[in-house]
């Protein structure tokens, strides 16, 4: 169930796709060690390790002879005379070393022995000549003391040159030949055929460098068709008196050399890790000392002894992993340390798909997981991921000296993490861009619909008709209306015309709620209203019957129950009398100079639209010449202040009772217009503002 | 706004309304409103004694509950409700059509008959 969850989660992760075939592509290449440049960033994070745990220096049974400066000063120049080299080695031998080994190699014959130098005496007497030629020569002397003892000369690997054979010891092979695993060499430089003889153990000095930088040493290679032990390994061979060193190997490649009772592990090519630890010149015994025999004897006794050079410009000082430049015999030396202290290092086999699924865990870490994670927390698991990695490989370093690549999964998980970091900034970017299209639109949408409801507001406005225009020349009325709607559209509504001759017809209505649905209802009621007025049976009808009558039309399709209360006036002009109906209306005011207004306070039923059936009462009222009859809807009394104060009828009460004599039904109008606006200042119309005034004029 | 329900005898269904009456009250209780009065309950009593402002929408939700009740052959009734509430719903003739009670026995007599 689990396994289904997750595998249709990672099919459904399409984004993911691209991210995960390429890190399985990338772990491919990792596994065929195809990553460019992947094997620079491995090799520089296993210095590290040894930067951060070099190894310490437990015992010391190698001692280097060093034909240093001091000795060159003392002794002359080199290439010493191999007389002097045999004495050399006569000394040491007599301090009872394990092994000697050479890190020299003496590959043409020593041209200071004395037969040879009789060749450079133009004119010699033949006798003397003969004499001194049976002198034993130089390189006789050094094979002499060579063979006395377990001593090991060197030879160096060359790639080019035909197939040549060398003197190598008995190799014991355990598991399939090794020859081909390991790093061949077609021919060598060897030494000269008398030293060569001589010698009890022969060995290959070759060590590959990178950039200057020894940090792989093969322990064994073979020359032509001669497999050699490395100078360290046939060292321990002599010592431990084997007759022969073993290599142990596999399908796999070579698993480990030594001899008898010691194996050390190599890598499938036959090569160690040499695990350094810092230049210490405690090591090195200057060659002059020893032949002037001012040295210990107990210094040498038992050791293993490498006889090399320190002296500057007689040989390329390579540097260790730890970026020390050391002569090249010291790193023979670590070697050997480091075989006897049994801290060998080791990059095991498994490591390479340790660090595939390594790989494999983090970047579906980040293809998968991290998209559905916040982003601050992307970083803590980036911290500890890294941290741990760390960590990890530097504790597998120091406690087992096994090597462990953590830097190439750390560096694909921040790489990978940067990639879909980028990958999301570029799809943020697409989607705002997307966003801000929408919004340009919406608003292009939103200004057209800002011209259309202005031409609805014209069209609504249009079918109010202009009372002081209309009735201008009816000189028996003064009569003013006006409407401020709260939005662009209102539901507010007025209307007058003459009914015949003498009788005005005049409402004054206001729809419940506001905007576009209040409006449209406001031009049906008062279409609907109008055209009852205007039948021809109406003539006669009270305006109660009238008010019924249009009920019933406005409610016959009002599925969203909306509703207009409304004052429905005829006056008759001749008489001044006021025949109304109030349908849920606020009560009209009758205002005149020098009095206080009063409220027409008939009430005649609820809203129209509110009750299908409902009989509507008709009242009526005698207007006087001085009264004006002003109508207004809620949008007045309740306009609102920015203190949310309500302006209110007794403000406007108020206002109306303080009228002039002179004035007339616009400026009052105009008056309670400006009063209400001076009072809500600047705060937004809560609904729309609509006044009639009607003055009859007998 | 809030609304409450309680059964009284008669079957009668007591609705008690609480909080402004204006667009943004009533938006949180119509359609409460409208299940407490529907079908099959016939007679109905809101209370309005905790509603301090009544605008046109609220008179709107009153109506359309009404009238609802009304097609049914139901009565739905105001009681008690505040003296400014009064006056609009007066004003507006609104109690000519949904009647309003202040004594409770008086209302459920009223909407059981």
């Amino acid at each position: 169930m689990l396994v289904k969850t997750i595998l249709s989660k990672i099919l459904h992760s399409v984004r993911s796709w691209p991210a995960v075939s390429g890190l399985l592509l990338l772990v491919t290449l990792h596994l065929f060690g195809a990553i460019p440049y992947q094997e620079t960033l491995r090799t520089f994070s296993f210095d590290l390790y040894q930067m951060a745990f070099p190894r310490e220096r437990v015992s010391a049974p190698v001692m280097i002879v060093d034909i240093d400066e001091e000795s060159l000063k003392k002794y002359g120049q080199w290439p010493w005379p191999r007389s002097l080299v045999a004495q050399l080695l006569a000394r040491v031998l007599d301090m009872d070393p394990a092994a000697v080994a050479f890190d020299i190699i003496m590959p043409e014959p020593d041209r200071t022995s004395p037969c040879q130098i009789t060749k450079y005496m133009p004119g010699i007497d033949q006798a003397l000549v003969a004499k001194v030629c049976a002198l034993p020569g130089n390189d006789a002397l050094l094979a002499k003391q060579i063979s006395k003892g377990n001593v090991v000369l060197g030879v160096a690997g060359i790639d080019q040159g035909s197939q040549q054979e060398v003197r190598a010891p008995p190799m014991q092979s355990i598991g399939p030949d090794p020859k081909n695993m390991m790093r061949h060499f077609n021919s060598a430089l060897t030494n000269v055929e008398e030293l060569d003889a001589a010698a009890n153990g022969h060995a290959i000095l070759s060590a590959d460098v990178e950039r200057g930088v020894v940090r792989k040493i093969p322990l064994t290679a073979s020359v032509g068709n001669t497999v050699l032990p490395a100078l360290s390994l046939e060292m321990l061979r002599l010592a431990s008196g084997n007759p022969s060193f073993i290599v142990k190997s596999s399908d796999k490649g070579i698993e480990s050399v030594g001899v008898k009772d010691l194996s050390i592990p190599t890598q499938a090519d036959g090569s160690i890790w040499v695990h350094f630890s810092p230049h210490d010149p405690t090591r090195f015994i200057s060659a002059a000392l020893i032949l002037e025999g001012k040295l210990d004897a107990e210094i040498i006794n038992r050791k293993l002894v490498l006889i090399g050079f320190s002296g500057l410009g007689l040989v390329d000082f390579p540097s260790t992993a730890l970026g020390e430049r050391v002569p090249g015999v010291e790193i023979h030396a670590q070697i050997l340390e480091s075989i006897f202290d049994g801290t060998t290092l080791q990059r095991p086999g498994w490591a390479l798909w340790v660090e595939a699924a390594l790989m494999i865990v983090l970047g579906l870490l980040v293809a998968l997981a991290f998209p559905n994670m916040r982003a601050s927390l992307h970083v803590v698991i980036l911290l500890a991921v890294t941290a741990a990695l760390i960590a990890g490989g530097l504790l597998i370093f120091r406690q087992y000296h096994l090597l462990v690549d953590v830097a190439s999964p750390t560096l694909l998980f921040i790489v990978m993490y940067g990639a879909t970091l980028t990958d999301s900034l570029i799809r943020e970017e697409i989607q705002l861009k997307a966003l801000e299209d929408d919004l340009r639109k919406q608003r292009e949408q939103a200004a057209k619909a800002q011209g259309e409801m202005e031409a609805a507001m014209r069209f609504q406005m249009g079918i109010l008709p202009n009372a002081s225009l209309t009735f201008r020349n009816e000189h028996r009325v003064d009569i003013a209306a006006k409407i401020e709607p709260a939005k662009m559209v209102g539901g507010d509504l007025y209307d007058c015309f003459m009914l015949d001759e003498h009788r005005l017809f005049f409402s004054v209505g206001d729809v419940c709620g506001k905007g576009i649905p209040a409006s449209l209802f406001m031009v049906i009621s008062k279409t609907l209203c109008k055209s009852v007025a205007m039948q021809d049976d109406m003539q006669q009808m009270d305006v109660g019957d009238l008010v019924r009558k249009a009920n019933l039309e406005i409610s016959r399709d009002n599925s969203e129950m909306l509703f207009v209360t409304a004052f429905i006036g005829i006056l008759d002009l001749r008489t001044g009398m006021l025949n109304y109906c109030n349908a849920g209306h606020e009560k009209p005011l009758l205002a005149a100079a020098g009095c206080h207004p009063k409220e027409l306070s008939g009430l005649s039923g609820p809203p129209i639209s509110t009750w299908e059936d409902f009989e509507y009462k008709t009242h009526s009222y005698r207007l006087s010449s001085q009264e004006f009859l002003c109508i207004f809807t809620d949008g007045a009394t309740e306009a609102f202040n920015l203190g949310q104060e309500e302006f209110g009828r007794p403000r406007l009460i108020e206002l109306l009772s303080n009228i002039e004599m002179e004035t007339n039904a616009d400026s009052i109008i105009k008056n309670t217009f400006s009063f209400i606006h001076n009072f809500v200042s600047g705060a937004d119309p809560s609904d729309d503002l609509t006044m009639m005034v009607i003055k009859w004029k007998s | 706004m809030n609304i409450t329900e309680e059964q009284l005898i008669n079957d009668v269904t007591k609705i008690n309304l609480s909080g402004r009456m204006d667009i943004e009250g009533v938006s949180h209780i119509e359609t409460k409103f409208a299940d407490m009065t529907a079908a099959p309950r016939k007679g109905i009593i809101v209370d309005m004694s905790d509603v301090p402002y009544m605008s046109s929408i609220g008179i709107r939700a009153l109506l359309i509950n009404a009238k609802s009740v009304a097609k049914r052959g139901g009565k739905l009734i105001l009681l008690n409700p505040e003296q400014n509430v009064k006056n609009v719903l007066e004003t507006s003739g609104i109690d000519q059509i949904i009647p309003i009670y202040s004594d409770i026995n008086e209302a459920i007599a009223k909407v059981s008959s």
